[in-house]
């Protein structure tokens, strides 16, 4: 394996134990290949930390959000003790009646993040074009609006892929009775989607507690499918 | 041993998961540095910070190598990071009972030179969209060149290969142009 091939792996988490230290002493005896892997070294680091500022302000909401949430749980046991315990003993019967429904909701979170815009590519110009204001409400995680725009689109049957944007904002926005309704594999579907609307579909199908079908989508995923088969494989199991 | 869904969550930008891992360690984890006499503002800050040493070493593949649990981990690191506060305030801290495992809450093992970070930062900004989505997805997203084949369209591993070398050259000339006028 040639140096160029070494680094290549150190950067894809593959280096197995003896390949790392091959490429420990290359480092320390080649200058130039050093220089090359530092400024690669560099390159990730200045991409690490470029989604720093955003993750610090969305902490910041959370640790808002917990104490507004905290706060007036307190204020409300307080206030109204009698009602506190019937409520937590309701809460208590519905732990127990619907545990599982909670386990499918915790793997959905785990694995869901919306589907990447690969169809439509958001392109300077044209800016009136309602493709370009969808995705780009879409990619701005304005789910709400993205859907109103691509249902639009959808009634001119111009665009077969817009159902994988479709079902991705419907489950983004907790809607999975209607993400499974847009989630349909056909035969019209091309290679590039096929497969990954199967991936939302499952998701969708964990969340909704279908979990035999779910499982049946993922094995055939990761069998013959080209996207997500790590996710995949972890999800199926996991899926009690 | 860290789960890999875990992992996973601190390399994306998954709201849902950072929603639920607060609610499950927030509470916990402030509580566990306000006994040991850190201020609840301090042991909030922390928190955070901890968090995002963890999502540095999320993607620099350094958790998949420990043996501990992921809460034990994590709440090692906080220790540290209270530490480093106290010393900063010239005060001191007992964890006693604690047996947490000594940690490395350095981004990585390699150093980064301060003015090449910035030449890189200022120089990336100014790539074209093409190479710079490809380079996100090597070195950030840590897609294999057989999973850009499929998901960047390219033609095979090679075609890969050589256009990543060519955003890199592209990248190595404007920042060697920066620092030599």
């Amino acid at each position: 394996m040639d140096k160029e091939n070494l680094i290549e792996k150190y950067f894809e988490g593959t280096l197995t134990a003896e390949e790392k230290l091959r490429l420990d002493k290359l480092l320390e005896s080649d200058i130039e290949l050093k220089e090359e892997f530092n400024l690669q070294i560099a390159i990730k680091q200045v991409m690490i930390s470029e989604g720093e500022p955003a993750l610090k302000a969305k902490l910041k909401d959370l640790e808002k959000s917990y104490r507004s949430t905290n706060k007036q749980s307190i204020s409300f046991l307080i206030k109204w003790p009698a009602a506190a315990i019937l409520i937590i003993a309701f809460a208590l019967v519905f732990i127990r009646t619907f545990t599982p429904k909670d386990v499918h909701e915790d793997l959905f979170l785990t694995y869901f993040t919306p589907a990447e815009n690969i169809h439509y590519p958001i392109t300077r110009g044209n800016v009136d074009n309602e493709l370009k204001l969808a995705f780009s409400a879409y990619e701005s995680k304005n789910f709400e609006q993205a859907l109103i725009l691509f249902k639009q689109l959808q009634e001119s049957n111009e665009f077969n892929e817009l159902k994988l944007y479709l079902g991705s904002s419907y489950l983004a926005i907790g809607d999975t009775e209607n993400a499974l309704e847009v989630l349909i594999i056909t035969n019209l579907d091309d290679e590039s989607s096929r497969y990954r609307i199967q991936w939302y579909r499952a998701l969708a199908l964990v969340k909704s507690g279908n979990v035999e079908e779910a499982k049946t989508l993922l094995n055939d995923l990761v069998i013959n499918g080209d996207f997500e088969l790590k996710k995949a494989q972890k999800l199926l199991e996991k899926l009690p | 041993m860290i789960d890999s869904s875990i992992i996973e969550g601190f390399r994306s930008d998954n709201e849902m998961f950072f929603k639920n891992f607060y609610k499950t360690y927030r509470q916990e984890f402030v509580k566990f540095l306000t006994k040991k006499g850190i201020s609840t503002a301090d042991a909030i800050e922390i928190f955070h910070e901890s968090i995002l040493v963890m999502r540095k070493k999320a993607f620099n593949y350094e958790l998949q190598e420990i043996q501990v649990s992921f809460k034990t981990y994590f709440f090692a690191i906080g220790k540290n990071k209270a530490y480093d506060l106290l010393n900063r305030e010239n005060k001191s801290i007992v964890f006693i009972t604690d047996n947490l495992p000594a940690t490395n809450d350095g981004a990585t093992d390699e150093e980064c030179n301060d003015a090449l970070i910035e030449k890189i930062k200022k120089n990336l900004l100014s790539m074209g969209s093409a190479c710079k989505k490809l380079l996100t997805s090597f070195y950030l997203q840590g897609l294999t060149i057989k999973e850009l084949v499929i998901t960047g369209g390219y033609e095979n591993e090679n075609t890969v290969r050589a256009q990543k070398s060519r955003c890199l050259k592209k990248l190595k000339e404007m920042i060697n142009k920066d620092i030599h006028g």
